[in-house]
C-alpha cells in the first residue's frame, strides 16, 4: 500500500520535471501593453515579426495594473501605457530607463447597443432622463487612463449615469458587447473592433472632450534587443499607419 | 486548439500536478501530527492553516506579491540561489498554489488520521509494531481515502484557480498564463467563441482528471496492503 503510494508520488514528480524544464526553455520576451491596444498591437507585432524575424509577446491589462506588476518585479521588457503618468512613475521608481517616448494619442468613442437608442451625448442624456439607460460602462479610473478620460467626458457634459467599471478598457467594451451595459465610453480603437460584432453603434468623441491621453512607451532596465527593436518599430511609418487606421491620433 | 491554447493547458496541468506532488507529503505529515498532538496551541494553528481559504484571493495574492517580491527576504534568497525571480514566474505560482490549497489537502487527511483513533494505535503498538511500521501498515491505509480526497480537491481547485495566480503570476504566456487566465484573456479580446472552446476544454480535462484520481484513490485504498 505505501509502496503503491510512493510510486504514485514518484509518478507525479516524474511527470512534472520534464514539463517544467520545457516551460523554462520557452519563456518569451514579454511586453506589457495597455488594454486599448488589444486590437491593433497583434497586427503591429505581426508586421514587426515579418520584417525583422523578431518576436515579442504582449500581456494586456490596465496601465495601472501593469505598472504595479512591474514595480513588483514583473519581467516585462517594455511598457506601452495608455498615458504618460504611469511610465513616469516607473522612471521615478528606477525600474525603467528614461526617456518616455510618446507613440500614440488616445481617442475615446461612445459605444452603444443599437437597441438602446443612444447615438450621441444628447441621446445619452435623453436615455438617462427617461430611465432607459441602466448601466454605462467605463474603465476603472483608479487603474485605467481611459477610465479617467471617460469620467472627464461625463463631467464636462454634466452627466451622472449609473456606472459599471471594467478592470480595464477592454473589459468595459466587453460589458457593452455582451449586453450587460446598454452603452459605454471606451477607446475609439476598441469601439471600431466591437461594432464588427454587430448590434452596436459607435460615435467618435472629439479630441477636446477630455484631457489629452499621450500614450507613451518606456523600456525596462536591461531590456533585450527584441524589445529595443520593437520600441523603435513603434515609431516607424508602418506602425504609425496601423495606429492611425485603428483610430489613434499620432504625436 | 491553437499553440497558445496548448501552452496554457500544459501550464495548468503542470501547476496542478506540482501542487499535488508537493502538498501530498505536507498534508500527510501535518495532518498526522495535528491529529495526535496534545499541544495546547493546536486549535490556533489549525485556524491559521485555514486562513488561505477564509481570505479573499486578493488578500492572499497581495501578501504573496509583497512577501515573495524582489525586495523581500524570501524573494532575495530565491534570487541568490536560483538567479530567477519568484513573483511572476512559474515557481512563484506553484508556491502560491501550494499555500492556497494547503487547507483543502490537509483537512481531509487530518480528519482521516483522527478517525484512526488512539485505541488502534495502542493495539498496533501492543502487537509489537514500531511507530513507523504502525504508521505505514495501519494508519496510512486507513487514512488513505481522506488523503486521496484532499489531493483531488487540491488538484481540482488548482485547475480553476484565478485570482491568486493572476496577482502573483501576471498572466505571462508560457510562464504563468494558465487555462483559467487564458479564458479571461479571450473574453477581453472579444473572442467569445475561443473563450467558450477553452472553457469546454477545461471542463472536459477537469472531469477526466478527477475521475482518474478518484479511481486511483479507490484502488489504492482498496488494496489495504
Amino acid at each position: 500500500m505505501t509502496a503503491a503510494m510512493f510510486r504514485l508520488m514518484a509518478l507525479l514528480l516524474m511527470l512534472v520535471w520534464p514539463l517544467s524544464v520545457r516551460a523554462a526553455a520557452t519563456v518569451p520576451v514579454t511586453i506589457a501593453a495597455a488594454a486599448d491596444l488589444r486590437g491593433v498591437l497583434p497586427v503591429i507585432i505581426a508586421d514587426f515579426r515579418a520584417a525583422t524575424g523578431r518576436q515579442v509577446v504582449p500581456v494586456f491589462a490596465a496601465s495601472g495594473s501593469l505598472t504595479q506588476q512591474m514595480l513588483n518585479g514583473a519581467p516585462h521588457q517594455l511598457l506601452l501605457a495608455a498615458d504618460s503618468e504611469y511610465p513616469a512613475r516607473l522612471v521615478a521608481a528606477g525600474k525603467v530607463a528614461a526617456p518616455l517616448r510618446p507613440y500614440a494619442l488616445g481617442r475615446l468613442a461612445l459605444l452603444a447597443r443599437s437597441s438602446s437608442g443612444v447615438r450621441d451625448l444628447a441621446s445619452l442624456r435623453a436615455a438617462l432622463a427617461a430611465g432607459r439607460l441602466r448601466h454605462l460602462a467605463i474603465a476603472n479610473p483608479a487603474v485605467a487612463p481611459y477610465g479617467r478620460a471617460a469620467r472627464a467626458v461625463l463631467d464636462r457634459a454634466g452627466l451622472t449615469p449609473p456606472l459599471v467599471l471594467g478592470e480595464n478598457v477592454a473589459q468595459a467594451a466587453q460589458f457593452v458587447i455582451s449586453g450587460g451595459a446598454e452603452a459605454g465610453i471606451v477607446s475609439a480603437a476598441l469601439a471600431r473592433d466591437a461594432v464588427k460584432q454587430g448590434g452596436l453603434v459607435m460615435l467618435d468623441l472629439p479630441a477636446n472632450s477630455h484631457p489629452p491621453l499621450v500614450q507613451s512607451l518606456v523600456l525596462a532596465r536591461g531590456a533585450g534587443a527584441d524589445a529595443r527593436a520593437f520600441a523603435a518599430w513603434m515609431a516607424g511609418p508602418q506602425a504609425r499607419a496601423r495606429l492611425a487606421a485603428a483610430g489613434f491620433g499620432l504625436p | 486548439m491553437t499553440a497558445a491554447d496548448a501552452t496554457a493547458l500544459r501550464l495548468s496541468l503542470l501547476l496542478a500536478l506540482a501542487t499535488v506532488a508537493i502538498l501530498l507529503p505536507m498534508a500527510i505529515g501535518l495532518g498526522r501530527w495535528l491529529a495526535i498532538t496534545r499541544w495546547r496551541g493546536r486549535p490556533l494553528l489549525e485556524a491559521l492553516l485555514f486562513l488561505p481559504l477564509l481570505l479573499p484571493p486578493t488578500v492572499v495574492g497581495l501578501a504573496l506579491l509583497v512577501g515573495m517580491g524582489p525586495a523581500s527576504t524570501i524573494g532575495r534568497l530565491f534570487e541568490a540561489v536560483t538567479g530567477g525571480r519568484l513573483v511572476f514566474s512559474f515557481a512563484g505560482i506553484v508556491v502560491a498554489s501550494v499555500l492556497v490549497n494547503l487547507p483543502l489537502a490537509m483537512q481531509p487527511a487530518l480528519r482521516a488520521f483522527e478517525a484512526v483513533g488512539d485505541d488502534l494505535r495502542a493495539a498496533a503498538a501492543s502487537c509489537g509494531l514500531s511507530p513507523f511500521a504502525a504508521f505505514r501498515k495501519v494508519e496510512l491505509p486507513l487514512a488513505w481515502p481522506g488523503i486521496a480526497t484532499g489531493a483531488v480537491l487540491a488538484f481540482a481547485h488548482t485547475l480553476g484557480e484565478f485570482g491568486v495566480v493572476l496577482m502573483v503570476g501576471g498572466a505571462i504566456p508560457g510562464e504563468t498564463a494558465t487555462l483559467s487566465l487564458a479564458i479571461y484573456d479571450r473574453v477581453q479580446a472579444f473572442d467569445m467563441a475561443g473563450a467558450g472552446r477553452l472553457a469546454l476544454l477545461l471542463t472536459a480535462i477537469s472531469v477526466l482528471a478527477i475521475t482518474l484520481l478518484f479511481l486511483l484513490g479507490r484502488r489504492e485504498g482498496g488494496a489495504r496492503g
